[in-house]
């Protein structure tokens, strides 16, 4: 094993593992605040994705140089980014608003039903979806195929055309989406008022009232910046991974809520942590054990860790509420 | 200090009523826990609530803030009907709880449990002020300002949820125990604070169980029982009925 070796697998596993923590980051922060496992959340990333690769054919940035926009892909992703930041929040919102927030007073375990109902529901809109006669669906004559996202960046190494590592467009736009936008995350929790009411309603949802909080409304907006997150994640994920398919939301679903439990569930930089150490693992098991092995060795990764911790990596022993 | 004494049957005329609860009754699901309470806490005034567990006490003071929706009667706040209201819009109206067992945000630092008492203030100024105010007030809390607040003790948490009510400019404030399993040193400094924060103008309804201490602090005493007003008037009449002594201060008197 030599170092370009070893630096491959770091840009690898940390690529995939960034994509697996912001998926992450949206369970982890509605279970902090409901403590529900909004298991809908992978399928709204993949309800991203379809959005995502039909504004493509829309736009017709599947043929290269075609178009203004499709001659500057930068541009166009910087439209096409927010484009599924929104359309994630705003399905994540009515998800919240319709299904879980009439039975937010009942047992969590109605909720949690309910919420696996909503993944069901939504893969299935994406099952739909997928069905469209659309170029870029493959005509939509067979809606559960996966359907191949063109590349809308140019193939290059960013480290030179020579270099044995190669670190690619692709690679470079996982990470420039997904480390500022935690950056952002953390100091929006962490510093404005609005972050600290919701670590409050999360800690205490009664004084949080007590003190005028409305918590229905910071429920709706951690939903929100959750679903935002998603949509994001969608971008990444499909131009990173190269197809989009209805049930991508429960492979990266399963992923990231096992990262959000193997960081200690609740806690955010918990949830970047566990996404990074299950893409390294990922990437370390496909290259030396091969891809069948991958998820054997990231579940055993996870059993190891909760009986060693089972808070998590940084989870805290949960403190009863009084 | 020991007010006038005045007749139940008379209250003072010039007095203004900052809260009424009228004929109020509540459930915990088939359980009936209030059973048509009314009580009247006037401008200036420093009521408490007094009871043995499971009286209503709690219930009393919690659909009072709207946390807990009374199924009967009506709760008014300066004039103003908040009988079926949100909570969070209670405390905007200055109505505020400080509720038993303090509550406080534990993995808050203390200055961001107070930054949360005042959440729906926007005066940053009078923000500044009050939270200058408190810590000259609870010095200890000054001293512990980027420390989580479940590190203090039980009487520190209990000056921190007081401190944090006070954020929020409250017009009445309402306090659950606030002594509750404090040691009785702390105690009598929180009692000598809820008094202080009266005479300065600050209506208070204050529930408690150690009727010696409220009695003492209080204008007026209601007696909770089984979720009716058994009793009220001035607490000096109180402290020396032989119901109250009987039943709640140990028999002496």
């Amino acid at each position: 094993m030599n170092g370009a070796f070893l630096s491959q697998l770091l840009i690898d596993g940390t690529t995939t593992g960034l994509v697996i923590a912001l998926v992450a980051l949206g369970y982890t922060m509605v279970y902090g605040i409901v403590e529900l496992i909004n298991f809908a959340h992978g399928d709204i990333v993949m309800l991203g994705a379809m959005l995502f690769l039909t504004l493509i054919g829309l736009l017709g940035l599947d043929h290269a140089g075609q178009s203004w926009l499709a001659r500057h892909p930068w541009v166009a992703l910087a439209v096409l980014v927010p484009a599924c930041a929104t359309f994630g929040a705003a399905v994540a919102w009515t998800v919240d608003r319709v299904a879980y927030r009439p039975l937010r007073h009942l047992p969590k375990l109605t909720v949690l039903v309910t919420a696996l109902g909503c993944s069901f529901v939504i893969s299935n809109l994406g099952l739909l979806w997928g069905g469209l006669p659309l170029a870029v669906f493959g005509g939509g004559r067979a809606p559960s195929s996966p359907k191949s996202v063109p590349d809308l960046l140019p193939t290059l190494n960013l480290l030179g055309a020579d270099s044995v590592v190669f670190l690619g467009t692709k690679e470079a736009l996982v990470l420039g989406l997904c480390l500022p936008l935690m950056a952002a995350l953390t100091w929006f929790v962490r510093c404005t008022r609005l972050g600290i009411a919701m670590r409050a309603c999360a800690q205490n949802p009664v004084a949080a009232r007590l003190m005028g909080v409305n918590v229905d409304a910071l429920i709706s907006l951690t939903f929100v910046i959750g679903g935002a997150l998603a949509g994001v994640a969608a971008v990444a994920y499909a131009t990173y991974h190269g197809t989009v398919q209805f049930q991508l939301g429960y492979n990266l679903g399963v992923m990231a809520f096992t990262a959000a439990v193997l960081g200690g569930i609740g806690n955010l930089p918990g949830a970047v942590l566990g996404g990074l150490v299950i893409g390294l693992v990922q990437a370390a098991t496909t290259l030396w054990l091969g891809s069948d092995w991958t998820n054997v060795v990231v579940f055993l990764v996870l059993i190891l860790t909760l009986v060693f911790r089972p808070n998590g990596l940084l989870g805290t022993q949960m403190r009863e509420k009084v | 200090m020991v007010e006038p004494v005045v007749p139940p049957s008379a209250p003072a005329p010039a007095t203004a009523p900052i809260l009424e609860l009228h004929n109020l009754t509540a459930h915990f699901g088939h359980i009936q826990v209030l059973r048509g309470i009314s009580l009247t806490v006037n401008a200036g005034e420093l009521v408490c609530l007094l009871g043995s567990n499971g009286a209503g006490k709690s219930t009393t003071l919690l659909c009072a803030s709207a946390i807990h929706h009374a199924s009967g009667g009506s709760v008014r706040f300066l004039g103003e009907d908040l009988t079926r209201a949100a909570a969070h819009t209670v405390v905007a109206r200055g109505l505020v709880h400080v509720p038993e067992g303090r509550r406080i945000f534990p993995k808050l630092t203390i200055d961001e449990n107070l930054i949360m008492g005042a959440w729906l203030r926007r005066d940053r100024a009078g923000i500044a002020r009050d939270r200058e105010r408190m810590l000259d007030l609870f010095p200890i809390l000054r001293d512990r300002l980027r420390q989580a607040g479940g590190t203090l003790s039980g009487g520190e948490q209990q000056m921190l949820a007081l401190a944090r009510a006070l954020m929020a400019a409250p017009k009445l404030l309402l306090l659950d125990e606030p002594t509750m399993g404090i040691a009785p040193l702390l105690a009598e400094r929180i009692a000598a604070t809820i008094r202080s924060l009266n005479r300065d103008g600050l209506p208070i309804l204050l529930v408690e169980q150690n009727a010696r201490l409220a009695l003492r602090l209080a204008h007026r005493a209601y007696v909770l029982e089984n979720g009716s007003i058994a009793m009220h008037g001035p607490a000096a009449e109180l402290a020396h009925d032989p119901r109250v002594t009987a039943a709640y201060l140990g028999g002496e008197g």
